[in-house]
């Protein structure tokens, strides 16, 4: 940690407060323009409310901010999705059960992180390669809402289409 | 439904809720008046938003099972692969919507043959079909006359949406081609014969940014397509495949004409170029200030590949795809195919 960079508060929506480097808070898009906007960055003694985000996320977030606290900016367009690259420190921070993968992707948008939105996200698109759609609402506990008749039009309808 | 994914991320718990009690109301007409109170299943179906009510029951009721907002799941939807993008609008109807994005129909491709020909016509009757990137027909085959009616009758109502086409014969084309005002990428690769009687006129696409040539040995797809396009049209390709010219003056012609567009270039098997051009070819590729790919991965001749890459000019930084290359420089084909898939990304492109 160095020394000249002030600490800032964030309250989890749970009332935790946690006092951090304004370096790694910067990680999350939100904060940033909240700091730089109202120029916020000297006040030492500012607490930021996280109502969307618990304790145990936001515990977990900083670790996420901490690692990725020297990395440059995304750029704004990162439109090829697919060729982004995961590196391990990334795909272990996200072996989590799904009920806190899903809480760090609201999380991440909430704060608008998005090295962590793009990880989670690709994680969860990679849980769903492979699967039926019937296996995919199993794991995901997605209720069938199609009526037979819908059901058979469907099915037609996704034959005509190929993959590239 | 698109609508309720536009709130900001600072209000998006609020949101989720908001949408959720909206919908409750929404769903309380007099047939489901039950609504309020209870959750039978079938009601919920019959509301548009029935999972989004669902949902809403779920945080009521059982806090554990973990849900995430439409919005978070379209950002998840991008990042699969068409492969996988293809069972998702089977999963639920909330699904069913998000599949249909533009961000994701355009992974997907329509291919129409003659067997399908009428269940989609009939299909397009009761329910709108959208794709931006669609495949008529398939190699050395012909529709008739009335298949070729069937046709535009699907293109009539699908053909706005399409960005991306390719056909096996440009009668096909020619039978389309006053029903797609949005076409940017045209393949015509494996298109074979050419009707001097009805040429095809590239005016009708005035979007139009990737044009893919059938092979051709003696200039007649080129004579007939590319000089219309480049002398009487504001048609400004960026992307351009060509392939198999014995004689070089039209193509020559053709890329001098779209020089100051044209970003990404393929030459494909083939293509033979008289010494005596080599020099007008070193004259064009400067003149393609734009270009940034030049693609020879299947121009198989070697020595063919080495007079082009001579021909081009260092100062305008042209990025080469050719799969030699990049073997002797230790590149691993990974890298290839993620370079490729931008490439393809930006330019429409195949």
């Amino acid at each position: 940690m160095c020394d000249e960079m002030p600490n800032i508060k964030l309250e989890s929506s749970d009332g935790e407060i946690f006092d951090v480097d304004v370096k790694i808070a910067k990680c999350s898009g939100t904060i940033r323009t909240m700091l730089e906007d109202c120029g916020m960055e000297d006040n030492v003694n500012a607490i930021v409310p996280l109502l969307n985000v618990n304790s145990a996320i936001l515990r977990k977030i900083l670790v996420w901010a901490d690692h990725h606290k020297d990395d440059p900016l995304p750029a704004e367009d990162d439109e090829n999705k697919r060729t982004y690259h995961i590196s391990l420190w990334d795909a272990d921070f996200v072996k989590v059960d799904q009920s806190t993968l899903f809480d760090l992707i609201l999380a991440a948008n909430y704060l608008d992180i998005k090295s962590l939105l793009h990880v989670t996200c690709k994680t969860v698109a990679n849980m769903m390669e492979g699967k039926t759609p019937e296996m995919i609402r199993k794991f995901f506990n997605i209720p069938n809402d199609f009526t037979p008749a819908e059901k058979e039009q469907l099915g037609a309808e996704n034959e005509w289409s190929e993959e590239e | 439904m698109f609508m309720s994914f536009m709130f900001t991320t600072l209000m998006l718990k609020y949101a989720i809720t908001l949408v959720g009690n909206m919908d409750n109301g929404s769903v309380c007409e007099p047939n489901h008046s039950e609504m309020e109170q209870t959750t039978s299943q079938s009601a919920l179906i019959e509301s548009e938003d029935g999972v989004n009510a669902l949902r809403n029951i779920e945080d009521n009721d059982n806090l554990t099972l973990p849900t995430l907002p439409n919005e978070m799941w379209l950002k998840i939807f991008n990042y699969l692969s068409p492969k996988h993008l293809r069972g998702i609008n089977l999963v639920c109807r909330d699904w069913y919507e998000l599949a249909r994005a533009p961000e994701l129909t355009r992974k997907l491709k329509l291919i129409i043959t003659e067997e399908n020909l009428k269940d989609i016509y009939d299909f397009m009757v009761l329910k709108e079909l959208q794709y931006e990137n669609v495949k008529i027909g398939r190699i050395s085959y012909e529709f008739s006359a009335m298949e070729h009616e069937i046709l535009l009758n699907i293109f009539i109502k699908l053909g706005s949406s399409v960005v991306e086409l390719q056909v096996y014969s440009l009668s096909t084309l020619l039978v389309l081609n006053d029903v797609l005002p949005n076409l940017k990428a045209l393949d015509l690769s494996h298109c074979e014969k050419v009707d001097d009687r009805a040429p095809v006129d590239l005016n009708k696409f005035p979007n139009l940014k990737s044009l893919s040539m059938p092979d051709d040995d003696n200039d007649n797809f080129l004579s007939q397509l590319l000089p219309n396009s480049t002398e009487k049209t504001r048609i400004e390709l960026e992307g351009l495949s060509v392939g198999g010219y014995d004689s070089n003056a039209m193509f020559l012609k053709a890329l001098a004409a779209q020089a100051s567009s044209l970003r990404w270039l393929k030459l494909r098997e083939c293509i033979r170029i008289s010494d005596i051009s080599l020099d007008q070819l070193r004259k064009t590729f400067k003149k393609c200030t734009q270009l940034k790919t030049l693609d020879i991965q299947e121009a198989s001749y070697q020595g063919y590949k080495a007079v082009i890459l001579e021909r081009l000019p260092e100062e305008n930084n042209i990025e080469v795809l050719d799969n030699d290359f990049l073997e002797e420089s230790d590149k691993s084909n990974d890298c290839y195919y993620v370079y490729y898939d931008d490439s393809h990304h930006d330019f429409y492109f195949w």
